[in-house]
């Protein structure tokens, strides 16, 4: 059994008296450890797809398994046991706590869990202990990414869930947040899955899963992927 | 357009502009409540004096003659004088009333007013009765009623029914400051058409004046020119009923004054936080207008006016209903105590002035809200705002700060970053306390007052008033009768080395009925060597223990000279005490006005000695009238206190939900159990209900002192405020916040996580 298993996942949203069909049915598999890119023009329901996923919204038919269990089951209050216990949210424009420090946007996951990494250690993985005592406007973009980072993966968490990490900065700075990603999978066995639209991203993926009006067009497990550096922006 | 658009973003944040609306309401509705009430009575009563032609000045003395009116005209600067004879004679009917008779000529001043019957006229053989009086006592014109004057009793028919502007407020006695219609009253009747036998000597002149500031000048002539006689001289400073029915409106305006402050600064700061809101998320319009063409004052004038407008409509809202719910409610207090022909509302010019400034200021907080998002050129307004910035305070940099919750940090810096919301807060709840807290706390020092008057200070159960002309063989069938203590109370002057003030005399004989504290409330006695002054009227004439005063009866020609040998704190009849001997020592003879017992009284007993009695408990059920009327105040101040509470930590915790609510869902999605989240917004809210009821509570303590301040001179109230009554407020307050803090959280579970994060406001 897969670590993740798709299953036959539909979602409807209802708008007044049209139903939009964000994903139509959507099987697939994710092993442990991989790095996923789920590529897609907008509007191909990436974000429904990474909701669903994360535990922050209901699939309106199928299942999703996640390590053996059918998260679609759970009630809300065991979604929020989930989402603090097996995942980490990475967003676009970062969601820090503009009162928090770096550290403390990192250190407030110590009020909701116990077996945390450390933190310094968290920040020091993203490169950033030295910038621990700033707060997230005295930080560049790509910081205050990598410390949403930081923060996303010292919870420990079975599965790391990026929506569109880079799509708020620039090129070089997006290509230092997808080389931490790819680090963090690579060196640490963490899954990590990451939506965007940019084709390129592909390349670097252990697999690919390319969506098209809430479909599945293609999904292509890549057997070499390229690291970061070796891609050409 | 503009305006259309104002409209609709209001009608977006209804629930802010509501409370500015309710705060800029109660602002101008508490004001100019209180303001038509006290500027009405003004009013009513300047009519009311000016009809009935008030005199400026009373000589009260005795024999003046009309050789005496005819000197006093040829004096520069005096406009007109009347003699009058004016004496408190019991009524034969009832030991216990007492009407002041005036007798009259052709009089031009200080003229009752005729409510009904007969008009006044000369040649009518009969008396004009008080109305209330009357009422009291179910007279009817065309009833007879018996009349004293020295030497003579007659009867006679009651023409009409009168109201007199020397008694607006009328008391008879030093005891008791409210008004006993029952049992005192006053007729007017023509030296015409008294008995030809009986001669009356006048025992005042009535004089008015051309201009108030010459008053000075005028008294020191007369009182010069009658240096001869016994007299005492009277204006309006020191008239009881003209001076204490000024001092109400003078507290009134007081009052007035300081209420509507809170209400005033929470409109004027409510609509702070709201505009910059508005004004920051509207930042992309604003970019768009100044790209199509808006002139920056064009945008500014529009910001402003959603301050103006919501301002201009609170204001003018208040300002209509103050005077007819307010005013009403307060003049039931006062008709307990004054007697006035109309009671009208007016509303003074300063009213509309409050209403400009409050419309002002509030335009003037929109202004200061989105001035700063006006500088920007429009390109970089057109772009999503950089991050509020932070910095590290103080207290971060020490060790303690690492070690406190992510919760506790998060609040801490919440609440420094804005600043202007946690003020507001702070404001909202020590307004809530304090208010609650002055309301129970006015209850309080009242029915303490009471207490200390009647059951402490007054240990005795009956006060016997002696005839001021009785022999001593009558007041000896008194003395055989009752056993007691005997005291005499005389009005008199008194002075200091720079100060000059009217007040009561007591001599106390031998016994134990009526006792006297110091200022800390502990029981002292009079010692047997000089004379002990109230504590009010050391602080008005301005000396302590071991200095010396001078003081002399009304009508004596000698000052005596006495060292203060203690200060008592009394809350009624301001005035020094001085024991038998001491007082016989001054050359002076004891003369008892009343026997203070607590023996048993037969109530329909006649002595001929007896003037009228005084039964404790008919002062103390006068009292609990008035504090049946406060209650009425205290509702108010307990209404107003909720409301100002709710609404402002409603409103804060609105926006303060809808700044944070990003933040509130990075945590939700983070995986913080919504109880947690609650707890969190709890926090802050709890810590700012604390500090806020930390300030409110001395604020409400000085509220009630600032209140017991504007009293008459002759009242000395302590501020009382029970344990109970605090502890009431504190957790009314307290429960307010929780309530607020409930209903907001419930929003926690409706955020949502998906669309809340997708992009930036």
């Amino acid at each position: 059994m897969s670590f993740i298993r798709f299953d036959k996942v539909t979602k409807d949203y209802v708008m007044g008296d049209l139903i939009y069909r964000a994903a139509d049915n959507i099987s697939f598999d994710i092993e442990k450890g991989e790095f996923v890119i789920v590529l897609g023009p907008s509007g191909a329901g990436k974000s429904t797809l990474l909701n669903l996923l994360g535990g922050l919204d209901y699939v309106t038919e199928g299942s999703i398994l996640i390590d053996g269990n059918d998260i679609t089951k759970y009630d809300e209050k065991a979604l929020t046991i989930y989402r603090k216990d097996s995942i980490g949210f990475v967003f676009q424009f970062y969601n820090l706590i503009p009162s928090l420090t770096a550290y403390e946007n990192v250190s407030l996951i110590k009020a909701i869990k116990r077996d945390t990494m450390d933190f310094n250690e968290a920040l020091s993985l993203v490169g950033l202990s030295e910038h621990g005592n700033k707060f997230p406007s005295q930080l560049s973009g790509g910081e205050q990414q990598r410390v949403s980072i930081a923060r996303a993966i010292c919870k420990n968490p079975k599965l790391l869930l990026c929506d569109e990490p880079t799509g708020a900065l620039d090129t070089e700075t997006g290509l230092m947040v997808l080389e931490l990603l790819q680090m963090l999978s690579r060196q640490n066995g963490q899954t990590v899955i990451v939506v965007t639209h940019n084709a390129h991203m592909a390349l670097v993926a252990d697999r690919v899963i390319k969506l098209r009006n809430g479909k599945i067009s293609e999904v292509v497990t890549n057997q070499s992927p390229l690291s970061v550096r070796e891609v050409s922006w | 357009m503009l305006l259309r658009k104002m409209i609709r973003d209001m009608k977006k944040n209804l629930g802010q502009f509501i409370s500015i609306f309710l705060m800029a309401f109660l602002a101008s509705f508490v004001f100019a409540g209180i303001n038509a009430e006290w500027y009405g009575l003004q009013t009513e009563a300047g009519r009311y004096y000016k009809e009935t032609k008030l005199a400026d000045i009373w000589l009260i003395g005795s024999s003046f003659n009309r050789g005496d009116v005819k000197k006093i005209m040829e004096l520069s600067g005096v406009k007109d004088v009347s003699l009058r004879f004016s004496l408190d004679f019991p009524t034969y009917s009832n030991k216990d009333k007492i009407l002041n008779i005036n007798v009259i000529e052709d009089n031009t001043l200080s003229l009752p007013k005729v409510v009904e019957g007969s008009p006044l006229n000369t040649t009518e053989d009969g008396i004009w009765l008080d109305q209330s009086y009357a009422k009291a006592n179910s007279l009817e014109i065309g009833d007879q009623i018996q009349v004293e004057i020295p030497g003579t009793i007659f009867k006679k028919d009651i023409l009409g029914l009168i109201l007199h502007p020397e008694y607006v407020y009328s008391s008879n006695d030093s005891g008791s400051f409210m008004p006993d219609h029952d049992n005192y009253g006053f007729g007017f009747l023509y030296a015409s058409s008294l008995p030809e036998d009986l001669s009356i000597e006048y025992n005042q002149i009535l004089m008015s004046i051309d201009d108030r500031s010459n008053e000075e000048g005028i008294i020191a002539i007369v009182e010069n020119m009658f240096a001869d006689r016994f007299m005492l001289v009277i204006n309006h400073d020191s008239h009881l009923s003209v001076s204490s029915f000024n001092n109400e409106i003078e507290q009134n305006k007081a009052m007035g004054g300081v209420f509507p402050v809170v209400f005033f600064l929470i409109a004027a700061l409510s609509i702070l936080t709201t505009m910059t809101r508005i004004t920051n998320s509207q930042r992309t319009q604003i970019g768009a207008l100044k790209a199509l063409g808006f002139s920056k004052n064009k945008i500014l004038f529009h910001y402003v006016s959603y301050g103006i407008w919501i301002g201009l409509l609170g204001g003018l809202l208040g300002l209509i209903t103050g005077p007819l719910v307010i005013a009403p409610i307060l003049f039931i207090m006062q008709k307990s105590i004054y007697t006035l022909p109309k009671w009208s509302i007016a509303l003074s010019p300063i009213s509309y002035i409050i209403v400009a400034l409050l419309a002002l200021s509030c335009g003037l907080s929109s202004y200061l809200a989105c001035r700063g998002q006006l500088k920007e050129v429009p390109a970089a307004s057109l772009r999503p705002k950089a991050p509020k910035s932070s910095s590290h305070s103080r207290m971060e940099k020490s060790k303690l700060w690492y070690k406190l919750s992510f919760g506790i940090q998060w609040n801490l810096r919440d609440i420094i970053r804005s600043r202007i919301r946690s003020l507001m807060a702070i404001v909202g709840v020590f307004g809530c306390t304090a208010l609650l807290l002055f309301g129970l706390g006015l209850r309080d020092t009242i029915n303490k007052v009471s207490d200390w008057m009647y059951k402490d200070l007054n240990v005795y159960e009956d006060k016997i008033n002696l005839d001021s002309h009785t022999f001593k063989e009558d007041i000896a069938e008194v003395a055989n009768s009752y056993s007691g203590q005997w005291i005499q109370e005389s009005p008199i002057e008194l002075k200091s080395d720079s100060k000059k003030e009217n007040g009561f005399l007591t001599v106390l004989d031998d016994g134990d009925e009526i006792r006297f504290e110091d200022v800390q409330r502990n029981r002292i006695s009079i010692p047997s060597k000089g004379v002990g002054i109230s504590y009010k009227m050391a602080e008005l004439l301005d000396v302590k223990a071991g200095d010396n005063i001078e003081w002399r009866i009304y009508g004596q020609k000698d000052w005596a000279r006495s060292e203060i040998s203690v200060i008592y704190r009394t809350p009624m009849g301001q005035g020094i005490v001085i024991n038998k001997d001491v007082y016989e020592d001054f050359g002076q003879s004891f003369n008892p006005t009343s026997l203070l017992t607590s023996d048993r009284i037969d109530e329909d007993i006649s002595m001929k000695a007896i003037e009228n009695i005084q039964n404790k408990n008919t002062l103390i059920n006068s009292f609990n009238e008035l504090l049946e009327s406060i209650r009425m105040i205290v509702l108010i101040l307990v209404l107003g206190a909720i409301l100002l509470g709710s609404v402002v930590l409603y409103n804060l915790g609105a926006l303060s939900f809808t700044e944070r609510v990003r933040e509130l869902a990075t945590l939700k999605v983070l995986g913080f159990h919504p109880k947690q989240i609650r707890s969190l917004l709890s926090m802050q809210n709890i810590w700012l209900t604390i500090l806020g009821i930390i300030i409110g509570v001395p604020i409400g303590f000085w509220l009630v002192d600032f209140m017991l301040s504007t009293m008459p001179a002759s009242l000395d109230m302590r501020i009382f405020i029970s344990i109970k009554s605090v502890i009431i407020s504190i957790l009314g307050t307290f429960i307010v916040s929780v309530t607020v803090n409930s209903l907001l959280s419930r929003n926690i579970r409706k955020i949502d996580m998906v669309s809340a994060l997708k992009s930036v406001e």
